[in-house]
């Protein structure tokens, strides 16, 4: 490249930023009218995905999912509880998703994101909805101990979509995990299973176990444009159109949830069902990506063992 | 409250003149909303027609039967520190909204391009966590939708909720609340908004406006929002929604619980009747209002 | 009966010998939405760092007219250490490693060429096996180095300890613990200054010297370390934008 070219490229570098910033829906639109999107993607695909589990050492399961930039990592980590009276045979759950400041610029330290809450409450409603994980798998003894499990999600970089990536997080990290091997004595204390065995008569050992999984929720994130319809928006996206609908099902298909919090544009049905059409064959090409994932964890355990 | 709205209040521009008590209050200001045999959408039958064929009908715990609404009250105009307010309460649940603003605003908020709106929900007691959060949130993008933020920029609209009572629906009856707390203040609005709540039993029976016991026994249910028909003769292109009116766009929808693809259709048709019903509601209750607004200006 | 921290053969409880740091692991530009942003990990401690600034200051009042502000924020993931910490922002800990590394940072960064500007820098830890501090200054410098923020030098930082009678470099969790002293020590290493020496616990003056001689010797490894990945970072840029061909 001659020195003048490379001039004439960085003018139109700058010309094509502040296009960019003075015009972003103009912009975004030009892309539009081609039939992409300005990463380069088709108009109607999510960005690529990474799924990998148990990389946390410290947490009983963990995941970190990608999603194009966005960056999510789940941990849970597993305490002995007393059960309620109502439901002497079940375990807990509390999920919480959380942004660090490192995430994004606009969030300010000791401050709460306004997405903080909203991402968490749609995570406890879509893990309650498609009872994912039966309740009942976390008891250990009933009516005097079963595990509380905290799953807490970061966000480590936050480029639109955060429900889908948090979700997608959450649900790999519960699929890592691992309830650890114990012994209960007969009045519900819980010790390690490797503890002296001489001084508890009546203790009983629980072997160590993966849980067994129901449907699998999924979310995906639609930012709708009067005219498209834009899967996995990025920030920028997300910012421009100003209104997105969540689609949460599991893997198949299975609709539970549709979210739609405001925003400037309206969703007619046809929108809605083209929402669900674009949620179904997002929701195959995740399953493959997410059984993938798990069950190379699981190949990775078994070697470890053996 | 009753203390409060015997008070006397006068506003200097005239348009609003009250000095009365509790009764006279209510008839002079609110509107009620008695649904009888000829409001509801269809008829009592015990025998229901789903989209998976005749299905029995729960018993409701209110005698209701699943078309039916809870009775509407709205009264304006009733907190005199406010710019403008409105109680909406369908039966048991009851919840009172107070907007402030526009007014200036400084520092990293101010957006010069428009008008910020800030929501603010009080629970009815203890103190706000995730969920009033996240419901914060909702009512502040949907409202987004219908206020004109353009016409007001620099400065901040701050619209309060506090829920005096929820007997179920308390999201959906904010949100009628908030609407009419923002034509109260006089607020610049492209339109009206109606939200409905339904419940969906596991054999897809939806009924509207279910109560707390009701939302928490059944499968799913789903707080829908839809803009009020436009009532203005102009009509530009752009109001129409792929070939659809525009009443029939959702402008917000929120469910928990499980509803499947066709429940949740047969929600949207469901909510987008019984929405109709609730916009007409709200506007003739407004319209009321206004006659006696014109009332007191004429005499 | 006191724990062993050193076999009889010399070796420490993860098997390092008592002046050897743990493995280093450092990625660059790990957040897209930061100016700048690093990974930085010691063994199991794994810490990122992210960078964005410089600028507008956000609170006038606090706005400087001759150098930048400098905020620092550190931060714990809940699930970073052995047993669940319960949520707690702003509690003296993070407080005070705050203060430590927007102290140290500031003493680096030429806060002069950049008035009225405002530069963050936030930590975040992830995973959590003694050294956090030290960890978190190094991203953090990496960081600033890719942010391009004009610095003196980079910060480099290492702990160094001492139990069962011997100096030991880069204290993990457990030897952390051990309830011997734990000195902690940022070196500006071209400039051959000091900018953080931090120590809990008591320690005789003449181990101390040895202590903190063994702990400079870390700093200027982990400095060495760090701008090997910095030179490989600028030169995969380069390659990137077609400046340098192969």
């Amino acid at each position: 490249m001659t020195e003048h070219e490379h001039a004439a490229s960085v003018g139109e570098d700058v010309e094509l930023e502040a296009f960019r910033r003075l015009y972003p829906l103009e912009f975004l639109e030009k892309f539009l009218k081609d039939g992409v999107r300005p990463d380069g993607r088709p108009l109607g695909r999510a960005r690529s995905t990474l799924i990998s589990v148990g990389s946390l050492p410290h947490a009983e399961g963990s995941a970190m999912v990608k999603l194009g930039n966005t960056t999510m990592l789940a941990g849970v980590k597993l305490e002995v509880m007393t059960p309620s009276v109502d439901f002497p045979d079940e375990g807990r759950i509390v999920v919480d998703f959380q942004m660090p400041a490192i995430c994004s610029p606009h969030v300010r330290p000791g401050r709460q994101s306004e997405l903080e809450p909203v991402v968490s409450e749609q995570i406890r409603n879509a893990l309650s909805s498609s009872m994912m994980v039966d309740l009942r798998e976390l008891n250990i003894a009933p009516g005097k101990a079963a595990w509380m499990a905290y799953l807490d999600v970061y966000c480590l970089d936050s480029d639109g979509s955060l429900l889908d990536a948090a979700l997608l997080a959450t649900a790999a990290a519960l699929a890592d995990l691992k309830l650890p091997e114990v012994a209960v004595t007969d009045d519900g204390k819980v010790l390690p299973a490797s503890s002296d065995v001489q001084e508890h008569r009546s203790l009983k050992n629980i072997q160590s176990k993966r849980l067994k999984l129901g449907k699998i929720p999924m979310a995906l994130t639609c930012a709708v444009h009067p005219k498209y319809i834009l899967p996995d928006p990025t920030a920028e996206e997300e910012a421009i159109l100003k209104t997105t609908i969540t689609v949460l099902t599991d893997f198949s298909g299975q609709l539970f949830s549709l979210y739609k919090p405001g925003g400037e544009v309206l969703a007619s049905t046809s929108t809605v069902q083209d929402c669900f059409a674009l949620a179904k064959y997002r929701g195959k090409e995740l399953q493959k990506i997410f059984n993938n994932a798990v069950i190379d964890a699981e190949a990775d355990d078994a070697m470890v063992e053996d | 409250m009753i203390e409060l709205l015997k008070q006397k209040k006068k506003r200097t521009n005239g348009i609003k003149h009250c000095e009365i008590g509790w009764q006279s209050k209510l008839l002079s200001n609110s509107t009620y909303y008695r649904p009888c045999e000829s409001q509801v959408l269809r008829l009592d039958t015990t025998i229901f027609e789903t989209s998976r064929g005749t299905r029995m009908v729960h018993d409701r715990p209110d005698g209701r039967n699943p078309n039916q609404l809870r009775p509407l009250v709205c009264a304006r105009g009733l907190l005199h520190r406010a710019d403008g307010s409105a109680r909406w309460s369908q039966d048991n649940t009851i919840v009172i909204a107070a907007v402030y603003g526009p007014k200036a605003i400084s520092g990293r908020r101010e957006n010069p391009a428009r008008a910020v709106l800030e929501v603010i929900w009080k629970p009815k007691m203890g103190m706000a966590g995730p969920s009033e959060r996240e419901a914060e949130f909702i009512l502040k993008r949907t409202l987004e939708y219908i206020v004109l933020t353009a016409m007001h920029p620099n400065t901040a609209i701050s619209v309060i909720i506090q829920v005096v009572s929820d007997d179920g629906g308390a999201l959906s009856c904010a949100m009628n609340a908030a609407c009419s707390a923002l034509v109260d203040a006089g607020i610049p609005l492209k339109g009206l908004i109606a939200a409905v709540t339904c419940a969906v039993d596991k054999d897809g029976v939806i009924y509207l406006d279910p109560i707390n016991k009701e939302e928490k026994e059944f499968h799913g249910h789903a707080c829908l929002v839809f803009p009020g028909k436009p009532m203005s003769s102009f009509a530009p292109a752009g109001l129409a929604l792929d070939s659809e009116p525009i009443e029939r766009g959702i402008v917000t929808s929120v469910t928990k619980g499980i509803l499947s693809a066709e429940d949740y259709l047969n929600c949207l048709e469901r909510s987008r009747a019984a929405s109709v019903k609730i916009a007409e509601f709200a506007r003739s209750s407004l319209e009321k209002a206004q006659r006696g607004v014109e009332l007191v200006v004429a005499s | 009966m006191a724990l062993e921290f050193i076999s009889p053969e010399g070796l420490r409880l993860d098997g390092r010998r008592p002046a050897e740091i743990r493995q280093l692991r450092a990625n660059l530009g790990v957040i897209d939405k930061a100016d700048g942003s690093a990974t930085f990990e010691m063994g199991n401690t794994k810490v990122i760092a992210a960078v964005y600034g410089p600028h507008e200051v956000q609170n006038r009042s606090q706005q400087l007219l001759d150098q930048a502000l400098v905020k620092c924020e550190y931060s714990m993931a809940n699930f970073s250490t052995g047993d669940r910490r319960r949520k707690q922002k702003g509690d003296r800990r993070s407080v005070e490693i705050s203060l430590v590394i927007r102290q140290s940072m500031e003493a680096a960064i030429m806060t002069h060429l950049l008035p009225r500007t405002q530069i963050d820098i936030f930590v975040h830890v992830l995973q959590a096996d003694g050294g956090t501090r030290s960890a978190c200054i190094n991203a953090a410098s990496l960081a600033l180095a890719d942010a391009g923020i004009p610095m003196r030098d980079i910060v480099a930082s290492c702990a160094s300890g001492y139990l069962n009678n011997t100096p030991l470099l880069d204290l993990n969790y457990l030897e952390d613990s051990g309830g011997g002293p734990d000195v902690t020590i940022a070196l500006l290493p071209k400039l051959d200054k000091i900018t953080l020496l931090q120590m809990d616990a008591k320690l005789p003056l003449e181990m101390f010297e040895k202590v903190f001689e063994l702990g400079n010797k870390g700093c200027v490894a982990i400095a060495n370390y760090m701008r090997n990945v910095l030179l490989e970072n600028t030169k995969d840029l380069a390659f990137a934008r077609g400046v340098v061909k192969v």
